[in-house]
């Protein structure tokens, strides 16, 4: 080993469990409000996030259009998808579990096939979002990282102003906390549905292209954001939403610390046992309800 | 006996004949491969159904398959134990460890006991890739060692050196599994799960202790699935975690188990049994079509879902209609069709 | 007649709930239905506001037929359903709550109006309105919902047993309620066990008795006749 680790790596280590998180989070309040108000595990969810970051990919890459209005479109585009996929797929599934578990798979393989299809199986990369680093006192923090904190950031915020301070946003919540009250304020779940399916896979969207912007994409992309999610789900606590951000910063940022003290190997490793810990001692979660 | 028992029982003869002589029928080693991994996934996705039908959803069928995999390996490798003795062990180790998380985990409710067991799946195959000076890491293990030759007197000696003799160790292995499931169900106790499924507060109101239940079901899965898992260490000789869809330890196993009960049909103990048959034949007769397996898969996997939510084995409510067709016809004109 | 039933079945998983039943709410009257648990009062409201699709039979409201409707729907028609149970919104603020219960309305004025005369009506609402539902006491609570309800200006207002897990003091405060709701030309359907509350506020009363309506009349009538009360209500 010898070499120290300095301020410098903590600092930027931390910035990076912070990224790391970010992206994280993106899949993750997705999923959590899918599962809250609808209560199905979106198997499709990680296929939606590489669906984001091959749109970018396609506009940015393939045709020259700017990176950053090419992730707004992707997200636009995305969520649009997503309320296809909700009315088509699954609204007429009508509740049983099950059911959903086979068609979003389903649907899964079908994308994964279809990006195969349409881009080959090689792993791709997305330009940067803002090359280079800041100087901070010293210290160098990497610029795209930095916006994607910043993008993931606004959008969380976002969406918890979307949540409290607006009628469907609330409606949402509500949805969320008692589905027979919120029928009972004539609250249509259709819509609820629909909206929820479509802001997540936007979320999602925007998550693929930050991750396939700061490392790379490729069609396969989507399992192991799909299970990051879930992970965030179970530490931050199921049905809660602060608990998911809380979560997917526990997740990143742990990766990251244990990365760079014990290995890569461990940077994984220990998380899990992490998840192991609330899996058996806490299922419901930091923050959990329902 | 009646000649609704008498068609099952011939139905189930026929079927066990078939299975026995498979590997005379078809030659092909590469074949008797894919039958062998049906078997074995049979009696794993019975055991989910097992689960199911205390009205629960277990997506940690690859953990413990994975569990059970490398307990009974490494009992062999580094205790010296015979297969005989680690495969069965294999099955406690996984039964123990069911046993472990099962009380924790059944607390919550039905969908997040499900992500709880997806994780766990998903966990301990990373647990097998870091733990290197036991499981041998991402590069997994490799080994030489066989099933000790056993005799089944009046039969043969089966030496495990060709795969056929797997296959008839998978199958009866498996067989013996299924069997116990089948019996469990159709006793008092397979309908003591349903109950639990259906109303809950019922069963618990007539002195059903639902958690003992519950767990009970889920240790016995575990355990089986466990002994799957060890029987396909034992065959394919080397184990190895990865996240690939192609590695039965990943967790496309554990959602592919649901898929397959799902289109076989639930609502049988024999759903689970054709959904796994069919839907693992499908990739191999599929071959031709290369890179659009998957697509088909999935829209095969959505149109059935679509159409025949209660799965294939719906079918079998048409038979009555197809063999009084059948019947009619070879009873000449005039005659009512039927319906 | 706001409120018509006629012949209602429900069942539910192979069980008759509600054997063909017919009754009905006047415009400006409070009606209860009464009956010990299992009689299927609470089945009853369930039907009408169409969170259980029966078997057979009509539902009308306001002169159009809503059974088979979708709840949301009939909600939009004007009526507020007091679930069993509250049903709040546990981790929402009580001012949340009753935004959420005016989802329907448009106009953000009448809104706002709606909400100060709930706070007046219940001033410790007003007190509490940044807590979350979960942390107020049972009372409190179910003087929540009704609030909630009301938001949606309802032309009929389905109770179902908020005297449940009240003390007597609250008991009666929720009678004070349900008649001050009254006044304001809300119909009321008050679904209870506790004759006592339901008989002092209703003008129509409707017995069940395992899933049938074992009698029916004006409450004074009810209560001036010997047999029908001790028989039927208890008192």
């Amino acid at each position: 080993m010898g070499t120290t680790i300095g301020l410098q790596d903590i600092i930027q280590c931390i910035m990076n469990g912070f990224c790391m998180g970010g992206t994280y989070i993106l899949v993750g309040l997705g999923l959590t409000l899918i599962l809250s108000i609808m209560s199905i595990l979106q198997f499709a969810h990680g296929e939606i996030y590489m669906l984001g970051a091959f749109t970018v990919y396609f506009l940015c890459v393939m045709h020259g259009v700017n990176l950053y209005l090419a992730v707004f479109i992707s997200m636009l585009s995305t969520a649009v998808i997503g309320l296809i996929m909700e009315r088509v797929l699954l609204r007429p599934l009508k509740g049983l579990f099950l059911s959903y578990v086979c068609a979003t798979t389903g649907l899964s393989l079908m994308l994964q096939t279809g990006v195969v299809l349409a881009f080959s199986k090689s792993t791709k990369q997305l330009p940067s979002l803002w090359s280079g680093a800041f100087n901070v006192f010293g210290i160098m923090l990497s610029r795209e990282r930095f916006v994607a904190i910043v993008i993931a950031l606004i959008l969380t915020l976002a969406l918890y102003l979307f949540l409290k301070q607006t009628k469907y946003g609330l409606a949402m919540t509500a949805s969320a906390q008692n589905r027979e009250g919120a029928l009972m304020q004539g609250i249509n779940p259709n819509i609820m549905s629909a909206m929820v399916v479509a802001i997540g896979s936007g979320l999602a969207a925007v998550g693929g292209a930050l991750g396939g912007s700061i490392f790379n994409l490729d069609p396969y992309m989507g399992g192991l954001a799909f299970m990051k999610g879930i992970t965030l789900i179970v530490i931050g606590g199921l049905g809660s939403l602060p608990g998911a951000v809380v979560g997917g910063l526990i997740l990143g940022i742990s990766e990251s610390l244990f990365s760079l003290f014990f290995g890569s190997q461990m940077g994984v490793v220990i998380p899990l046992l992490l998840v192991i810990a609330f899996l058996i001692f806490k299922q419901k979660g930091l923050f959990g309800h329902d | 006996m009646t000649r609704g028992q008498l068609v099952k029982n011939l139905i189930a003869l026929a079927v066990l004949v078939l299975v026995f002589l498979l590997p005379v029928m078809v030659r092909n080693d590469y074949w008797i491969h894919v039958f062998i991994i049906i078997a074995l996934m049979m009696l794993s996705t019975a055991s989910m159904r097992a689960i199911f039908r205390t009205g629960e959803i277990s997506l940690g069928t690859s953990g413990f398959m994975l569990l059970g995999a490398y307990s009974s390996a490494l009992l062999t490798k580094d205790l010296g134990l015979s297969f005989w003795i680690s495969m069965p062990l294999g099955g406690l180790f996984t039964a123990a460890v069911a046993a472990a998380i099962g009380y924790p985990f059944f607390r919550v409710k039905g969908i997040y006991f499900a992500i709880c067991t997806l994780l766990t799946g998903f966990v301990l195959l990373y647990l097998a890739g870091y733990m290197n000076n036991l499981t041998g890491g991402w590069q997994g293990l490799v080994f030489d060692f066989s099933p000790n030759p056993i005799t089944i007197p009046g039969i043969g000696t089966l030496t495990f050196d060709t795969d056929v003799h797997y296959y008839y160790l998978a199958v009866i292995i498996v067989a013996i599994g299924l069997f116990v499931l089948y019996r469990m169900e159709r006793s008092r106790i397979g309908l003591v799960w349903g109950s639990i499924k259906e109303a809950d507060n019922l069963a618990q109101s007539v002195g059903i202790n639902i958690m003992a239940q519950k767990i009970f079901v889920f240790i016995l899965a575990c355990f089986f699935t466990g002994i799957a898992g060890g029987v396909y260490a034992f065959y394919v000789h080397a184990i190895s975690p990865s996240t690939t869809p192609g590695n039965i330890f990943s967790f496309f196993t554990s959602v592919y188990a649901i898929l397959y009960m799902v289109v076989g049909g639930e609502s049988s103990f024999f759903g689970p049994i054709i959904g796994t048959a069919l839907f693992m034949l499908i990739p191999e007769l599929s071959r031709g079509l290369q890179m659009y397996r998957p697509l088909l898969y999935g829209a095969l996997l959505i149109l059935i879902i679509f159409f025949m939510p209660q799965g294939l084995i719906g079918l079998r409510e048409y038979f009555p209609q197809w063999y009084r067709k059948l019947v009619k016809r070879g009873e000449g004109p005039g005659t009512e069709a039927t319906r | 007649m706001l409120l018509e039933i006629k012949d209602l079945w429900v069942r539910y998983k192979g069980a008759d709930v509600l054997k063909g039943i017919s009754c009905g709410v006047e415009e400006g009257t409070i009606v209860t239905f009464l009956g010990s648990n299992g009689a299927g009062k609470s089945t009853a409201l369930r039907a009408i506001c169409g969170l259980k699709a029966p078997e057979s039979g009509e539902i009308w409201f306001n002169g159009e037929r809503i059974d088979g409707m979708l709840p949301h729907h009939i909600i939009k028609l004007g009526i507020g359903h007091v679930l069993e149970g509250r049903a709040l919104f546990p981790y929402m603020t009580v001012l949340e709550n009753l935004k959420v219960g005016a989802f329907l309305q448009k106009d953000r004025e009448q809104i706002e109006r709606n909400l100060q005369e709930m706070f007046a009506n219940f001033p410790i609402l007003k007190e509490r309105q940044q807590q979350q539902a979960r942390t107020l006491s049972g009372g409190e609570q179910q003087m929540l919902t009704i609030a909630r309800a009301l938001m949606g200006s309802p032309k009929l207002l389905l109770l179902d047993e908020p005297s449940l897990g009240l003390s007597p003091m609250m008991i009666r405060q929720i009678g004070k309620i349900v008649k001050q709701i009254h006044e304001r030309g809300v119909s009321v359907l008050l679904v209870e066990q506790n004759a006592r509350l339901a008989l002092g506020v209703a003008q129509q009363c409707y017995v069940f008795e395992t899933g049938s309506i074992a009698l029916c009349g004006v409450t004074k009538e009810m209560l001036d006749n010997d047999q029908v009360r001790k028989a039927y209500l208890g008192l």
